[in-house]
Protein backbone atom coordinates (compact mmCIF):
# COMPACT_ATOMS: atom_id res chain seq x y z
CA UNK A 1 0.00 0.00 0.00
CA UNK A 2 1.05 3.80 -0.79
CA UNK A 3 1.99 5.95 1.70
CA UNK A 4 1.34 8.74 -0.84
CA UNK A 5 -1.15 9.05 -3.10
CA UNK A 6 0.31 8.13 -6.86
CA UNK A 7 -2.28 10.30 -8.37
CA UNK A 8 -0.88 13.54 -7.07
CA UNK A 9 -0.03 15.50 -10.03
CA UNK A 10 3.35 17.11 -8.62
CA UNK A 11 4.70 13.88 -8.32
CA UNK A 12 3.86 12.61 -11.92
CA UNK A 13 7.68 12.10 -13.91
CA UNK A 14 9.85 13.11 -10.38
CA UNK A 15 12.10 10.16 -11.47
CA UNK A 16 13.03 11.97 -14.78
CA UNK A 17 13.41 15.45 -12.87
CA UNK A 18 15.61 13.94 -10.74
CA UNK A 19 17.74 12.19 -13.00
CA UNK A 20 17.69 15.19 -15.06
CA UNK A 21 18.99 17.39 -11.91
CA UNK A 22 21.88 14.74 -11.00
CA UNK A 23 22.98 15.32 -14.31
CA UNK A 24 22.86 19.30 -14.24
CA UNK A 25 24.76 19.19 -11.21
CA UNK A 26 27.67 17.03 -11.84
CA UNK A 27 28.14 18.01 -15.90
CA UNK A 28 28.61 22.15 -13.55
CA UNK A 29 30.70 20.80 -11.05
CA UNK A 30 32.70 18.71 -14.28
CA UNK A 31 32.60 22.06 -16.10
CA UNK A 32 33.95 23.72 -12.87
CA UNK A 33 37.07 21.60 -12.30
CA UNK A 34 38.01 21.30 -15.73
CA UNK A 35 37.53 25.44 -16.11
CA UNK A 36 40.18 25.50 -12.78
CA UNK A 37 42.32 23.18 -14.39
CA UNK A 38 42.55 25.05 -17.47
CA UNK A 39 43.17 28.14 -15.10
CA UNK A 40 46.11 26.25 -13.34
CA UNK A 41 47.47 25.23 -16.61
CA UNK A 42 46.88 21.19 -15.68
CA UNK A 43 46.61 20.48 -18.99
CA UNK A 44 48.86 22.51 -20.66
CA UNK A 45 52.22 20.48 -22.02
CA UNK A 46 55.40 21.47 -20.17
CA UNK A 47 58.61 20.01 -20.18
CA UNK A 48 61.20 19.95 -17.45
CA UNK A 49 64.63 21.48 -17.39
CA UNK A 50 66.67 21.64 -13.53
CA UNK A 51 69.22 24.12 -11.93
CA UNK A 52 71.39 24.07 -9.01
CA UNK A 53 71.53 26.93 -6.34
CA UNK A 54 73.85 26.97 -3.01
CA UNK A 55 70.83 27.10 -1.03
CA UNK A 56 67.20 27.34 -1.01
CA UNK A 57 66.83 30.96 -0.28
CA UNK A 58 63.98 33.07 -2.06
CA UNK A 59 62.96 29.67 -4.40
CA UNK A 60 59.69 27.83 -3.50
CA UNK A 61 57.41 25.25 -5.61
CA UNK A 62 55.65 27.57 -7.95
CA UNK A 63 57.66 30.84 -8.36
CA UNK A 64 57.41 31.69 -11.52
CA UNK A 65 59.76 31.84 -14.45
CA UNK A 66 59.49 34.77 -16.48
CA UNK A 67 60.64 35.74 -19.87
CA UNK A 68 60.59 39.49 -20.88
CA UNK A 69 57.82 39.57 -18.06
CA UNK A 70 55.50 37.04 -18.93
CA UNK A 71 55.24 33.85 -17.15
CA UNK A 72 56.45 30.75 -19.25
CA UNK A 73 57.02 28.37 -16.90
CA UNK A 74 56.76 27.42 -12.74
CA UNK A 75 58.91 26.10 -10.17
CA UNK A 76 57.83 22.65 -9.92
CA UNK A 77 60.42 20.65 -7.56
CA UNK A 78 62.98 21.41 -4.81
CA UNK A 79 65.11 19.25 -3.29
CA UNK A 80 68.95 18.87 -2.11
CA UNK A 81 71.14 16.76 -3.12
CA UNK A 82 73.72 14.76 -1.99
CA UNK A 83 76.20 17.70 -2.05
CA UNK A 84 73.91 19.57 0.09
CA UNK A 85 73.26 21.76 -2.82
CA UNK A 86 69.21 22.72 -4.23
CA UNK A 87 68.10 20.98 -7.38
CA UNK A 88 65.27 22.75 -8.69
CA UNK A 89 62.87 21.29 -11.17
CA UNK A 90 60.84 24.23 -13.50
CA UNK A 91 58.41 23.32 -15.99
CA UNK A 92 58.46 25.45 -19.25
CA UNK A 93 55.25 25.45 -21.27
CA UNK A 94 56.07 23.79 -24.53
CA UNK A 95 54.95 26.50 -25.91
CA UNK A 96 57.71 28.69 -25.14
CA UNK A 97 60.39 26.09 -25.70
CA UNK A 98 61.89 27.78 -28.52
CA UNK A 99 63.48 30.29 -26.06
CA UNK A 100 65.05 27.52 -23.87
CA UNK A 101 68.26 26.30 -25.58
CA UNK A 102 71.57 26.06 -25.24
CA UNK A 103 73.43 28.73 -23.11
CA UNK A 104 70.07 29.74 -21.67
CA UNK A 105 70.32 31.64 -17.79
CA UNK A 106 68.08 31.83 -15.16
CA UNK A 107 68.54 34.60 -12.71
CA UNK A 108 66.68 34.67 -9.06
CA UNK A 109 65.54 38.51 -8.75
CA UNK A 110 63.00 40.88 -6.86
CA UNK A 111 60.16 42.16 -8.60
CA UNK A 112 60.93 45.25 -7.15
CA UNK A 113 63.30 45.96 -4.24
CA UNK A 114 60.91 44.26 -2.04
CA UNK A 115 58.84 42.02 -4.54
CA UNK A 116 58.51 38.28 -4.91
CA UNK A 117 60.87 36.14 -6.05
CA UNK A 118 61.04 35.25 -9.88
CA UNK A 119 63.10 33.17 -12.56
CA UNK A 120 63.73 35.50 -15.14
CA UNK A 121 65.06 33.48 -18.30
CA UNK A 122 67.62 34.76 -20.15
CA UNK A 123 67.55 33.03 -24.14
CA UNK A 124 70.12 31.47 -25.55
CA UNK A 125 70.94 30.99 -29.09
CA UNK A 126 72.44 27.26 -29.47
CA UNK A 127 70.68 24.17 -30.08
CA UNK A 128 67.30 23.51 -28.25
CA UNK A 129 67.77 21.71 -24.96
CA UNK A 130 66.51 17.99 -24.51
CA UNK A 131 64.08 17.66 -21.15
CA UNK A 132 66.02 17.35 -18.10
CA UNK A 133 68.60 19.56 -19.20
CA UNK A 134 70.38 21.43 -17.03
CA UNK A 135 70.49 25.37 -17.09
CA UNK A 136 72.64 28.30 -15.89
CA UNK A 137 71.78 29.80 -12.82
CA UNK A 138 72.19 33.17 -10.81
CA UNK A 139 71.12 34.86 -7.95
CA UNK A 140 71.28 38.35 -8.07
CA UNK A 141 72.12 40.51 -5.24
CA UNK A 142 69.13 41.66 -3.41
CA UNK A 143 68.35 44.46 -0.60
CA UNK A 144 70.07 42.03 2.07
CA UNK A 145 72.86 41.71 0.13
CA UNK A 146 73.54 45.04 -0.82
CA UNK A 147 73.15 46.69 2.67
CA UNK A 148 75.64 43.74 4.23
CA UNK A 149 78.33 44.97 1.58
CA UNK A 150 77.85 48.42 2.30
CA UNK A 151 78.18 47.93 6.10
CA UNK A 152 80.92 46.11 5.41
CA UNK A 153 82.48 48.89 3.43
CA UNK A 154 81.57 52.12 5.17
CA UNK A 155 82.07 50.30 9.41
CA UNK A 156 86.10 50.78 8.72
CA UNK A 157 85.29 53.99 7.22
CA UNK A 158 83.43 55.28 10.51
CA UNK A 159 86.21 53.74 12.73
CA UNK A 160 89.09 55.78 10.58
CA UNK A 161 87.18 58.89 11.10
CA UNK A 162 86.37 58.21 14.93
CA UNK A 163 90.14 57.53 15.50
CA UNK A 164 91.04 60.79 13.16
CA UNK A 165 88.77 62.90 15.23
CA UNK A 166 89.89 61.71 18.31
CA UNK A 167 93.63 62.21 17.01
CA UNK A 168 92.90 65.69 16.39
CA UNK A 169 90.71 66.62 19.36
CA UNK A 170 93.78 65.17 21.37
CA UNK A 171 94.76 68.40 23.37
CA UNK A 172 98.35 67.11 23.18
CA UNK A 173 98.00 65.70 19.38
CA UNK A 174 100.02 68.16 16.58
CA UNK A 175 96.86 69.50 15.14
CA UNK A 176 95.87 70.74 18.61
CA UNK A 177 99.44 72.25 18.98
CA UNK A 178 99.74 73.54 15.36
CA UNK A 179 96.43 75.43 15.59
CA UNK A 180 97.51 76.71 19.18
CA UNK A 181 101.16 78.07 17.41
CA UNK A 182 99.36 79.31 14.68
CA UNK A 183 96.89 81.64 16.80
CA UNK A 184 100.06 82.70 18.44
CA UNK A 185 101.69 83.55 15.22
CA UNK A 186 98.27 85.12 13.85
CA UNK A 187 98.73 87.91 17.01
CA UNK A 188 102.44 88.00 16.83
CA UNK A 189 101.63 89.16 13.28
CA UNK A 190 98.80 91.68 13.76
CA UNK A 191 101.92 93.60 16.16
CA UNK A 192 104.21 93.65 13.42
CA UNK A 193 101.67 94.60 10.42
CA UNK A 194 101.11 97.47 13.48
CA UNK A 195 104.79 98.50 13.07
CA UNK A 196 104.68 97.95 9.48
CA UNK A 197 102.13 100.18 8.98
CA UNK A 198 103.29 103.34 11.51
CA UNK A 199 106.61 102.34 9.29
CA UNK A 200 105.16 102.96 6.04
CA UNK A 201 103.46 105.86 7.32
CA UNK A 202 106.84 107.43 8.92
CA UNK A 203 107.88 106.85 4.75
CA UNK A 204 105.14 108.29 3.10
CA UNK A 205 105.85 111.35 4.99
CA UNK A 206 109.57 111.04 4.80
CA UNK A 207 110.64 109.27 1.91
CA UNK A 208 109.69 112.15 -0.77
CA UNK A 209 111.67 114.78 0.64
CA UNK A 210 114.77 111.62 0.97
CA UNK A 211 114.25 111.04 -2.60
CA UNK A 212 114.88 114.65 -3.43
CA UNK A 213 117.93 114.79 -1.51
CA UNK A 214 118.56 111.35 -3.14
CA UNK A 215 118.48 113.48 -6.75
CA UNK A 216 119.98 116.51 -5.57
CA UNK A 217 123.14 114.61 -4.30
CA UNK A 218 123.22 111.98 -7.74
CA UNK A 219 123.20 115.34 -9.65
CA UNK A 220 125.72 117.55 -7.84
CA UNK A 221 127.95 113.96 -7.59
CA UNK A 222 127.34 114.28 -11.69
CA UNK A 223 128.74 117.68 -11.44
CA UNK A 224 131.61 116.56 -9.48
CA UNK A 225 132.36 113.95 -11.77
CA UNK A 226 131.73 116.29 -14.98
CA UNK A 227 134.85 118.63 -12.98
CA UNK A 228 136.94 115.90 -12.70
CA UNK A 229 136.75 114.85 -16.12
CA UNK A 230 137.80 118.50 -17.33
CA UNK A 231 140.51 119.12 -14.96
CA UNK A 232 143.86 118.03 -15.77
CA UNK A 233 145.53 115.25 -15.47
CA UNK A 234 142.52 113.18 -15.54
CA UNK A 235 140.86 114.91 -18.27
CA UNK A 236 143.51 113.31 -20.97
CA UNK A 237 142.56 110.02 -19.77
CA UNK A 238 138.76 109.83 -19.75
CA UNK A 239 137.51 108.86 -23.32
CA UNK A 240 134.38 110.62 -24.62
CA UNK A 241 131.30 107.96 -25.36
CA UNK A 242 131.37 107.65 -29.19
CA UNK A 243 128.37 105.88 -31.09
CA UNK A 244 129.14 102.78 -32.40
CA UNK A 245 129.70 102.14 -36.12
CA UNK A 246 128.67 98.60 -36.96
CA UNK A 247 131.13 96.45 -38.04
CA UNK A 248 131.36 95.34 -41.74
CA UNK A 249 133.96 93.09 -42.52
CA UNK A 250 135.66 92.45 -45.42
CA UNK A 251 135.80 88.96 -45.29
CA UNK A 252 132.36 88.70 -44.96
CA UNK A 253 131.39 88.32 -48.27
CA UNK A 254 129.60 85.12 -48.18
CA UNK A 255 126.17 85.08 -49.11
CA UNK A 256 124.18 86.14 -46.08
CA UNK A 257 123.14 82.76 -44.67
CA UNK A 258 124.47 83.88 -41.25
CA UNK A 259 125.60 87.40 -39.46
CA UNK A 260 128.65 88.55 -38.64
CA UNK A 261 128.22 86.74 -35.15
CA UNK A 262 127.69 83.35 -37.06
CA UNK A 263 124.17 83.72 -36.18
CA UNK A 264 121.51 83.09 -38.69
CA UNK A 265 119.52 86.25 -39.49
CA UNK B 1 155.72 124.59 9.71
CA UNK B 2 158.70 126.14 8.99
CA UNK B 3 158.33 128.95 6.18
CA UNK B 4 159.66 127.04 2.98
CA UNK B 5 157.05 124.61 3.90
CA UNK B 6 154.09 127.20 3.84
CA UNK B 7 155.17 128.86 0.58
CA UNK B 8 154.87 124.85 -0.98
CA UNK B 9 151.72 124.65 0.34
CA UNK B 10 150.31 127.80 -1.09
CA UNK B 11 151.99 127.12 -4.34
CA UNK B 12 149.95 123.89 -4.14
CA UNK B 13 146.74 125.14 -3.69
CA UNK B 14 147.07 127.87 -6.27
CA UNK B 15 148.20 124.67 -8.45
CA UNK B 16 144.69 122.80 -7.88
CA UNK B 17 142.42 125.56 -8.29
CA UNK B 18 144.17 126.43 -11.38
CA UNK B 19 143.17 122.77 -12.79
CA UNK B 20 140.05 122.98 -11.80
CA UNK B 21 140.09 125.84 -13.39
CA UNK B 22 139.32 124.40 -17.43
CA UNK B 23 136.81 124.82 -19.20
CA UNK B 24 133.15 125.63 -18.14
CA UNK B 25 130.62 121.95 -17.77
CA UNK B 26 128.81 121.89 -20.32
CA UNK B 27 125.81 119.31 -20.20
CA UNK B 28 125.55 117.23 -22.89
CA UNK B 29 122.07 117.80 -24.81
CA UNK B 30 119.62 116.05 -24.39
CA UNK B 31 118.56 114.92 -27.87
CA UNK B 32 122.26 114.16 -28.81
CA UNK B 33 122.07 111.94 -25.09
CA UNK B 34 119.08 110.28 -26.57
CA UNK B 35 120.48 109.99 -29.98
CA UNK B 36 123.31 108.24 -27.84
CA UNK B 37 121.49 105.80 -26.44
CA UNK B 38 119.15 104.46 -29.53
CA UNK B 39 122.50 104.01 -30.93
CA UNK B 40 123.87 101.93 -27.71
CA UNK B 41 120.87 99.58 -27.95
CA UNK B 42 121.01 99.24 -31.70
CA UNK B 43 124.26 97.93 -31.33
CA UNK B 44 123.85 95.81 -28.63
CA UNK B 45 120.66 94.29 -30.12
CA UNK B 46 122.96 93.81 -33.54
CA UNK B 47 125.50 91.68 -31.00
CA UNK B 48 123.03 89.28 -29.43
CA UNK B 49 121.18 88.95 -32.81
CA UNK B 50 118.03 90.38 -32.23
CA UNK B 51 118.00 92.25 -35.57
CA UNK B 52 114.20 93.69 -35.70
CA UNK B 53 115.21 95.49 -32.34
CA UNK B 54 118.59 96.49 -33.61
CA UNK B 55 116.34 97.94 -36.71
CA UNK B 56 113.98 100.10 -34.64
CA UNK B 57 116.67 101.65 -32.11
CA UNK B 58 118.94 102.83 -34.97
CA UNK B 59 116.33 104.26 -36.92
CA UNK B 60 114.82 106.13 -33.75
CA UNK B 61 118.75 107.04 -33.31
CA UNK B 62 118.99 108.28 -37.27
CA UNK B 63 115.72 110.47 -37.44
CA UNK B 64 117.10 112.24 -34.34
CA UNK B 65 120.76 112.91 -35.94
CA UNK B 66 118.95 113.96 -38.82
CA UNK B 67 116.80 116.26 -36.40
CA UNK B 68 120.38 118.24 -35.63
CA UNK B 69 121.73 118.20 -38.82
CA UNK B 70 124.75 115.97 -37.24
CA UNK B 71 126.18 114.56 -40.20
CA UNK B 72 128.40 112.18 -38.74
CA UNK B 73 125.56 110.57 -36.74
CA UNK B 74 123.09 110.25 -39.84
CA UNK B 75 126.20 108.95 -41.95
CA UNK B 76 126.84 106.24 -38.98
CA UNK B 77 122.95 105.75 -38.11
CA UNK B 78 122.67 104.68 -42.12
CA UNK B 79 126.02 102.79 -42.14
CA UNK B 80 124.69 100.51 -39.16
CA UNK B 81 121.39 100.29 -41.28
CA UNK B 82 122.85 98.81 -43.59
CA UNK B 83 124.80 96.17 -41.58
CA UNK B 84 121.29 95.36 -39.87
CA UNK B 85 119.65 95.36 -43.29
CA UNK B 86 122.51 93.15 -44.87
CA UNK B 87 122.16 90.41 -41.32
CA UNK B 88 118.74 90.24 -42.07
CA UNK B 89 119.72 89.22 -46.11
CA UNK B 90 118.07 92.32 -47.05
CA UNK B 91 120.96 93.19 -49.53
CA UNK B 92 118.96 95.30 -51.91
CA UNK B 93 117.77 97.87 -48.43
CA UNK B 94 121.53 97.52 -47.47
CA UNK B 95 122.84 98.88 -50.33
CA UNK B 96 120.12 101.51 -51.00
CA UNK B 97 119.94 102.58 -47.49
CA UNK B 98 123.43 104.42 -48.48
CA UNK B 99 122.54 106.18 -51.63
CA UNK B 100 121.90 109.29 -49.43
CA UNK B 101 125.74 109.58 -48.10
CA UNK B 102 127.13 108.98 -52.28
CA UNK B 103 124.43 111.28 -53.91
CA UNK B 104 125.71 114.66 -55.22
CA UNK B 105 124.68 118.25 -53.69
CA UNK B 106 122.75 115.78 -50.83
CA UNK B 107 123.58 116.74 -46.98
CA UNK B 108 127.25 117.36 -46.64
CA UNK B 109 128.89 114.32 -45.68
CA UNK B 110 132.86 114.23 -45.82
CA UNK B 111 135.03 111.86 -48.13
CA UNK B 112 135.59 109.63 -45.21
CA UNK B 113 131.79 109.03 -44.73
CA UNK B 114 131.35 108.05 -48.64
CA UNK B 115 134.61 105.92 -48.38
CA UNK B 116 133.04 103.57 -45.60
CA UNK B 117 129.99 104.07 -47.78
CA UNK B 118 131.14 102.68 -51.01
CA UNK B 119 133.89 100.11 -48.85
CA UNK B 120 130.38 98.47 -47.74
CA UNK B 121 128.73 98.20 -50.99
CA UNK B 122 131.40 97.13 -52.44
CA UNK B 123 131.18 94.46 -49.42
CA UNK B 124 127.99 93.31 -50.53
CA UNK B 125 127.99 93.15 -53.96
CA UNK B 126 131.33 91.22 -53.56
CA UNK B 127 128.92 87.99 -52.31
CA UNK B 128 126.61 88.41 -55.83
CA UNK B 129 128.72 90.71 -58.81
CA UNK B 130 132.62 90.95 -58.32
CA UNK B 131 132.35 92.95 -61.27
CA UNK B 132 130.14 95.90 -59.25
CA UNK B 133 132.14 95.88 -56.03
CA UNK B 134 135.38 96.15 -58.39
CA UNK B 135 133.51 99.42 -59.30
CA UNK B 136 132.51 100.21 -55.87
CA UNK B 137 135.73 99.53 -54.80
CA UNK B 138 137.57 101.88 -56.78
CA UNK B 139 134.95 104.43 -55.66
CA UNK B 140 135.79 103.90 -52.51
CA UNK B 141 139.28 104.39 -53.20
CA UNK B 142 138.92 107.63 -54.88
CA UNK B 143 137.30 108.72 -52.01
CA UNK B 144 140.16 107.23 -49.65
CA UNK B 145 143.07 109.19 -50.95
CA UNK B 146 145.71 109.70 -49.38
CA UNK B 147 144.49 107.84 -46.86
CA UNK B 148 141.46 106.89 -44.20
CA UNK B 149 140.51 104.70 -41.67
CA UNK B 150 138.63 102.28 -43.94
CA UNK B 151 142.04 101.76 -45.99
CA UNK B 152 143.52 98.41 -45.06
CA UNK B 153 139.69 96.76 -45.04
CA UNK B 154 139.66 98.15 -48.95
CA UNK B 155 143.17 96.81 -49.60
CA UNK B 156 141.93 93.48 -48.08
CA UNK B 157 138.57 93.01 -50.37
CA UNK B 158 140.72 94.54 -53.34
CA UNK B 159 142.86 91.59 -53.05
CA UNK B 160 140.38 88.93 -52.28
CA UNK B 161 138.73 90.00 -55.66
CA UNK B 162 142.01 89.98 -57.59
CA UNK B 163 142.82 86.31 -56.03
CA UNK B 164 139.19 85.51 -57.40
CA UNK B 165 140.60 86.67 -61.05
CA UNK B 166 143.60 84.61 -60.45
CA UNK B 167 145.54 87.67 -60.05
CA UNK B 168 147.59 86.09 -57.32
CA UNK B 169 150.98 88.16 -57.50
CA UNK B 170 148.76 91.33 -57.18
CA UNK B 171 146.57 90.02 -54.57
CA UNK B 172 149.39 88.71 -52.41
CA UNK B 173 151.03 92.70 -52.64
CA UNK B 174 147.48 93.96 -51.68
CA UNK B 175 147.31 91.66 -48.55
CA UNK B 176 150.93 92.14 -47.30
CA UNK B 177 150.33 95.89 -47.58
CA UNK B 178 146.78 95.47 -45.70
CA UNK B 179 148.73 93.38 -43.14
CA UNK B 180 150.86 95.61 -41.97
CA UNK B 181 148.48 98.47 -42.00
CA UNK B 182 146.21 96.09 -39.60
CA UNK B 183 149.09 95.07 -37.47
CA UNK B 184 150.00 98.83 -36.61
CA UNK B 185 146.65 100.13 -36.33
CA UNK B 186 145.95 97.10 -34.20
CA UNK B 187 143.04 96.23 -35.82
CA UNK B 188 142.73 92.40 -34.96
CA UNK B 189 140.10 91.18 -37.25
CA UNK B 190 141.15 92.40 -39.89
CA UNK B 191 144.60 91.53 -39.63
CA UNK B 192 143.38 88.11 -38.96
CA UNK B 193 140.79 88.33 -42.86
CA UNK B 194 144.80 89.65 -44.71
CA UNK B 195 146.01 86.55 -42.73
CA UNK B 196 144.30 84.17 -44.27
CA UNK B 197 144.31 85.94 -47.59
CA UNK B 198 147.46 85.41 -47.44
CA UNK B 199 146.86 81.44 -46.56
CA UNK B 200 144.45 81.68 -49.56
CA UNK B 201 147.41 83.11 -51.73
CA UNK B 202 149.86 80.62 -50.61
CA UNK B 203 147.80 77.74 -51.40
CA UNK B 204 146.92 79.24 -55.06
CA UNK B 205 151.19 79.78 -54.83
CA UNK B 206 151.32 75.64 -54.22
CA UNK B 207 152.77 76.67 -50.95
CA UNK B 208 150.77 74.52 -48.22
CA UNK B 209 153.50 75.29 -45.32
CA UNK B 210 153.24 79.00 -45.71
CA UNK B 211 149.85 78.99 -46.26
CA UNK B 212 149.26 76.71 -43.17
CA UNK B 213 151.39 78.84 -40.73
CA UNK B 214 148.86 82.01 -41.79
CA UNK B 215 146.22 80.08 -41.62
CA UNK B 216 147.00 79.15 -38.16
CA UNK B 217 147.97 82.96 -36.92
CA UNK B 218 144.33 84.09 -38.56
CA UNK B 219 142.90 81.07 -36.38
CA UNK B 220 144.59 82.18 -32.98
CA UNK B 221 142.89 85.53 -33.62
CA UNK B 222 139.92 84.83 -34.81
CA UNK B 223 139.08 82.44 -31.54
CA UNK B 224 140.11 85.59 -29.57
CA UNK B 225 137.84 87.77 -31.14
CA UNK B 226 135.06 84.93 -31.09
CA UNK B 227 134.09 84.94 -34.40
CA UNK B 228 132.46 81.02 -35.41
CA UNK B 229 132.56 81.86 -39.61
CA UNK B 230 135.74 82.98 -39.37
CA UNK B 231 137.20 79.92 -37.42
CA UNK B 232 135.59 77.94 -39.86
CA UNK B 233 137.19 78.94 -42.69
CA UNK B 234 140.71 79.19 -41.14
CA UNK B 235 140.03 75.34 -39.88
CA UNK B 236 138.89 74.50 -43.77
CA UNK B 237 142.22 76.65 -45.09
CA UNK B 238 144.44 74.21 -42.65
CA UNK B 239 142.74 71.17 -44.31
CA UNK B 240 143.28 72.09 -47.62
CA UNK B 241 147.01 72.68 -47.00
CA UNK B 242 147.16 69.35 -45.67
CA UNK B 243 145.62 67.79 -48.00
CA UNK B 244 147.66 69.49 -50.56
CA UNK B 245 150.44 67.58 -48.81
CA UNK B 246 148.60 64.73 -49.07
CA UNK B 247 148.55 64.35 -45.69
CA UNK B 248 145.01 62.83 -46.15
CA UNK B 249 143.90 62.11 -41.90
CA UNK B 250 145.58 65.67 -40.66
CA UNK B 251 142.89 67.26 -43.69
CA UNK B 252 139.91 65.14 -42.62
CA UNK B 253 140.55 66.45 -39.14
CA UNK B 254 140.39 70.04 -39.65
CA UNK B 255 137.68 69.25 -42.20
CA UNK B 256 135.25 67.61 -39.32
CA UNK B 257 136.38 70.41 -36.78
CA UNK B 258 134.98 72.87 -39.47
CA UNK B 259 132.09 71.17 -39.83
CA UNK B 260 131.39 70.87 -36.43
CA UNK B 261 132.19 74.62 -35.65
CA UNK B 262 129.39 75.44 -38.92
CA UNK B 263 126.67 73.13 -37.28
CA UNK B 264 127.09 74.60 -33.70
CA UNK B 265 126.25 78.30 -35.52
CA UNK B 266 123.67 76.19 -37.57
CA UNK B 267 125.52 77.39 -40.47
CA UNK B 268 124.27 75.56 -43.54
CA UNK B 269 126.43 76.46 -46.03
CA UNK B 270 129.51 76.06 -44.28
CA UNK B 271 128.19 72.18 -43.63
CA UNK B 272 127.47 71.36 -46.84
CA UNK B 273 130.90 72.99 -48.15
CA UNK B 274 132.56 70.73 -44.76
CA UNK B 275 130.99 67.39 -46.25
CA UNK B 276 131.90 67.83 -49.43
CA UNK B 277 135.70 68.50 -48.61
CA UNK B 278 135.59 65.24 -46.67
CA UNK B 279 133.59 63.55 -49.73
CA UNK B 280 136.26 64.08 -51.99
CA UNK B 281 139.88 64.25 -49.86
CA UNK B 282 139.64 68.35 -49.95
CA UNK B 283 139.33 68.74 -53.56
Amino acid sequence: MSILRDDDVRFRGLSRKIGFFVIFAVSAIVLTVLAIGVKQEIFTARTDFFFVSENARDLAIGTPVKLSGFTIGRVKKIELTDKADVRVTVSINNDYLKWVREGTRVRLLKEGLIGNAILDLEPGEGKALAVNSRIEFQRERGLTQVVDELHGEIVPIIKDLKRIVSYIENPQGDVKQMIHRANELFGALQGTQKKVDRLLDAANAELPATLRRGREAVEGGKKVVDSLQRTWPIRGNIEPPKPALLPMDSYDTRPRTVDQNGKKP
Amino acid sequence: MVVWQRIFLALFVLGLSACGGGEPIKATPALVEEAYQWNQRAESAYRRGDLEVALDASRRALDLYRSLEDSDGVARELANLSSIHAARGETGQAVSVLAPILADGGAPFQSRHRAEAAYRIAVIEASRNTASAGEWLARAERHCQPECDVLGRILNLRARLLLGGKQVAEAQALARRASALHEKRGDRQEQANSLRLLGDIALANASPAEAREHFHRALAIDKDEAVPFKIFSDLIGIGRSFSAEGRRADALMHFRRARAVAQATGDTQGISEADRLLTNDGR
